[in-house]
């Protein structure tokens, strides 16, 4: 797979547009304007606009500015490139654990062995599809070329589209078969060989092909321009094994990375986010593991106004192991809708704190509705995402005859204490109780809560708490309004002091605690 | 499954005790003939029923509600699956768990969860566990305190979405204060799309405003451990008088002594003008109230 635009994309990402954003936001960018990478004082790459206007590969900064001074002229950076051609790297060890990069940076080519992944991602073709795609949302464009060995599929991605009589002519990019591949690679032009043997002094000995090429003496042409070459055709036609250093996903995840721009919008801090996203994603499915906690570091433009401001932390918790990118992506838009952007966002680190082992699980052939237990933690961790882990809950009724603690919710990820549960109930309890209980007033020696209540059961006294200082001595009655609605109500006894030191006069002081719902 | 209203329509074919609509009545076909189209009809989209009769039962996805009483008024036989019900509360704390209590224990029997989202009060853990719903089903989803009453609302009608969307759930009670129609809407749809069995509880004041539930219900209280429910919109004929309903459970506590047997309704309790009803003949207003117990003076 070639990345045709990488020294320009590692510079000016080129995410795909979201349908809504109009063209006017996408104008401040570099997007429409000509451009220009140089290095050494000469053009690398020139965008679209750029090659409109004349501007080609090798064309000194001088003759770019004669051409024209609209274009802009960008330095290139190596660094940045190598930091976005790793990422996809990364990424892309979702699709097979073998990918390598074409240690020469100029070639901005990374290889995979997928013979062990097609089946698995639906086919050749599906699979060109699905890579293709990870790589757009990384923010640059990929040239996929496929076929029986990896030096030849290189080849074959860099081949640039051909303006032609008839319009722009798309080279064959794809072969399966090895007698195909032969065929494809004959008919290659030498400029591939650009960095084993000068393309024009092959041309000058009337080798126009890789074809050509080919059938020039073996010996003649290794005493000529060294073995390299040779060596290299051969692994290209497969007649000679090759051997590749595999890219290796380190041992943790930490990535950072620069955002074009100053951005204090959380979708435009998500947009850069998913670059480092679709990594992790690449880099879990490598570790054959999901991510359970994560913190994405927003990194704020440094001494601004004169003072150093802290990067903001944004810690992403999962209940169950993930590497799922829409997932992440949907629980980080969350979190990044409540973080307020005290400054401008320059670079965004995602590090991984946690993971756990996470097996992908097997398609049934029988989908239970309903019942994928991955669905309900998925579900868990986005409303935990937005409304905090306090907020979804489940029961953990504990034994205590005071019902405000006995009603025990705990967050979802909590496993129950043992031998917490109250089995022995006392018979009737209500199903809502109060947050805190309401005074009742008191009419004609009975309480009132909007209209006289009625006991319809006799006291059930309970007395407890005098070890923990929220000591309780209440009667508890089952009572019943005119209209029907049963209160659960609690004479407080008189005779103790009330919260605020006075003494209760001896008066029995009713509340309501529950609702027979 | 499709599902179609016809009620107007068919309602003039079948000769039935409803008001017919002035526009209706001129074009209306002989009766002989289209009995028999009818009843193709019929035979062809099980969702389809006479505005005369109950929704079929055995051709709609029901659960059980484990009152036989109210089981024979509702139509396929229980309470609607992969819809909206909305029951109607004047105030809350009317029964209306208790009486939801024998379907929740039938669908958490099944392994279903079951989901409350923005309860009015704090559930008591102890009498859910107890009465049968076990504590690994039962989730309880609530807005964050610090957020303003309508980041609330929109949090929670956005996490009852997400419960919706994700199909993990057998059972939600969502309770929605001053929810507009559309949002009652976007339940209803992704309802369609799941099992799941929802339950919108909504103040009585909503009433007036259009639903797309299926079925609305009008929940009261009434004294001896009876309820008291107005079938305001249902697919079948139109129900005037409220059906009363023992409910279950607070079997021993003792009746209020003297308390007389409820029969016959004494006053409207509820003041529900007649310019609520819908032009919709299906989806009236109440015109008769529950029985409303003795006067309060009574009682002192």
């Amino acid at each position: 797979m070639h990345l045709p635009r990488l020294s320009l994309d590692a510079l000016q990402p080129n995410w795909p547009e979201p349908a809504g954003m109009s063209s006017a936001s996408a104008s401040g960018t570099l997007q429409q304007l000509p451009v220009a990478v140089i290095e050494h004082e000469r053009v690398v790459l020139a965008n679209g606009p750029a090659a409109a206007l004349g501007v080609r590969y090798g064309m000194r900064r001088g003759g770019v500015q004669a051409l024209s001074a609209d274009v802009v002229q960008i330095e290139r950076d190596a660094a940045a490139e190598a930091a976005l051609a790793t990422s996809v790297a990364l990424t892309l060890l979702h699709f097979t654990p073998a990918v390598t990069i074409d240690p020469d940076p100029e070639a901005a080519t990374v290889m995979l062995d997928v013979t062990a992944s097609l089946r698995l991602f639906g086919g050749h073709r599906a699979l060109c599809r699905a890579i293709r795609a990870r790589v757009r949302q990384l923010g640059t464009f990929a040239q996929i070329g496929s076929g029986t060995t990896a030096q030849g599929a290189a080849w074959l991605a860099r081949q640039p589209l051909r303006k032609t009589s008839r319009g722009i002519v798309r080279p064959a990019r794809r072969a399966v078969q090895a007698a195909r591949m032969t065929r494809l690679l004959d008919r290659l032009p030498v400029e591939c060989l650009r960095t084993l043997a000068d393309p024009e002094w092959l041309e000058g000995i009337g080798c126009g092909t890789l074809g050509q090429v080919r059938r020039l003496p073996r010996a003649g042409l290794s005493r000529r321009i060294g073995t390299d070459l040779l060596a290299r055709l051969d692994q290209a036609y497969g007649k000679a094994p090759s051997g590749f250093a595999w890219f290796e996903a380190p041992p943790t995840f930490a990535q950072r990375m620069e955002l074009p721009g100053r951005i204090e919008s959380a979708d435009g801090v998500l947009a850069g986010a998913q670059r480092l996203l679709l990594a992790l994603s690449g880099w879990l499915a490598a570790q054959q593991a999901g991510v359970t906690r994560c913190v994405l570091m927003l990194e704020h433009e440094r001494y601004r106004l004169g003072e150093e401001i802290d990067s903001t932390a944004v810690h992403l918790g999962l209940a169950q192991p993930s590497r799922d990118p829409g997932h992440l992506s949907k629980l980080l838009r969350e979190k990044l809708d409540k973080v307020r952007f005290h400054a401008p966002v320059a670079g965004l680190a995602l590090r991984v704190e946690a993971m756990e082992i996470c097996v992908p699980q097997s398609d049934s052939l029988f989908p239970e509705p309903g019942a994928e237990p991955a669905e309900l933690g998925r579900l868990i961790d986005t409303l935990v995402a937005r409304l905090g882990r306090d907020n979804v809950l489940q029961p953990h009724p504990l034994a205590d005859h005071r019902p405000e603690c006995a009603n025990q919710w705990r967050p979802v990820d909590e496993t129950p204490a043992r031998g917490a549960s109250a089995q022995a109930l006392p018979p009737e309890r209500p199903l809502w109780l109060l947050e805190a209980p309401l005074p009742l007033r008191v009419q004609h020696h009975r309480p009132v809560h909007d209209g006289p209540l009625v006991m319809l059961t006799r006291p059930e006294r309970i007395e407890a708490g005098w070890w923990d200082g929220a000591l309780a001595t209440r009667d508890y009655f089952i009572a019943e309004r005119a209209d029907g609605l049963r209160c659960w109500v609690y004479r407080e006894r008189p005779g103790r002091p009330m919260r605020d030191g006075q003494e209760d006069g001896g008066e029995y002081r009713w509340f309501l605690h529950g609702l027979f719902a | 499954m499709p599902r179609r209203f016809v009620g107007a329509a068919l309602a003039t074919m079948t000769a039935l005790p409803l008001v017919e609509p002035p526009a209706m009545a001129d074009h209306a076909p002989p009766s002989v003939a289209p009995r028999e189209s009818v009843r193709e009809l019929e035979h062809r989209y099980p969702g389809l029923w006479r505005a005369g009769q109950l929704g079929r039962a055995g051709r709609l996805p029901v659960c059980a509600t484990g009152y036989d009483a109210l089981s024979a008024e509702l139509p396929g036989g229980g309470w609607p699956a992969g819809a909206v019900t909305e029951l109607l509360l004047g105030q809350d704390g009317a029964g209306e768990l208790r009486l939801l209590m024998p379907a929740l224990r039938t669908l958490a029997a099944d392994g279903r969860r079951i989901g409350l989202v923005n309860p009015p009060y704090l559930p008591n853990a102890a009498s859910l566990v107890s009465g049968g719903l076990p504590a690994r089903q039962l989730y309880w989803v609530r807005p964050t305190s610090a957020a303003t009453l309508a980041s609330q609302r929109t949090d929670m009608l956005w996490s009852a979405e997400q419960m919706l969307r994700s199909q993990a759930f057998g059972a939600m009670l969502v309770w929605l204060a001053n929810a507009r129609p559309e949002a009652l809407r976007r339940l209803q749809v992704l309802a369609q799309a799941g099992d799941a069995v929802v339950w919108v509880l909504r103040p009585l004041r909503d009433l007036r405003e259009s639903s797309p539930a299926v079925l609305r219900l009008a929940l009261s209280p009434l004294p001896g451990n009876l309820m008291s429910i107005v079938f305001h919109k249902r697919r079948g004929p139109v129900r005037d008088t409220p059906l009363l309903l023992p409910l279950e459970g607070m079997a021993h506590v003792p009746q209020r002594t003297g308390a007389p047997a409820v029969s016959t309704p004494v006053m409207p309790a509820m003041p529900v003008s007649s310019h609520h009803v819908a032009d919709d003949v299906l989806d009236r207003g109440a015109f008769a109230a529950p029985v409303a117990g003795r006067a309060a003076a009574e009682l002192a």
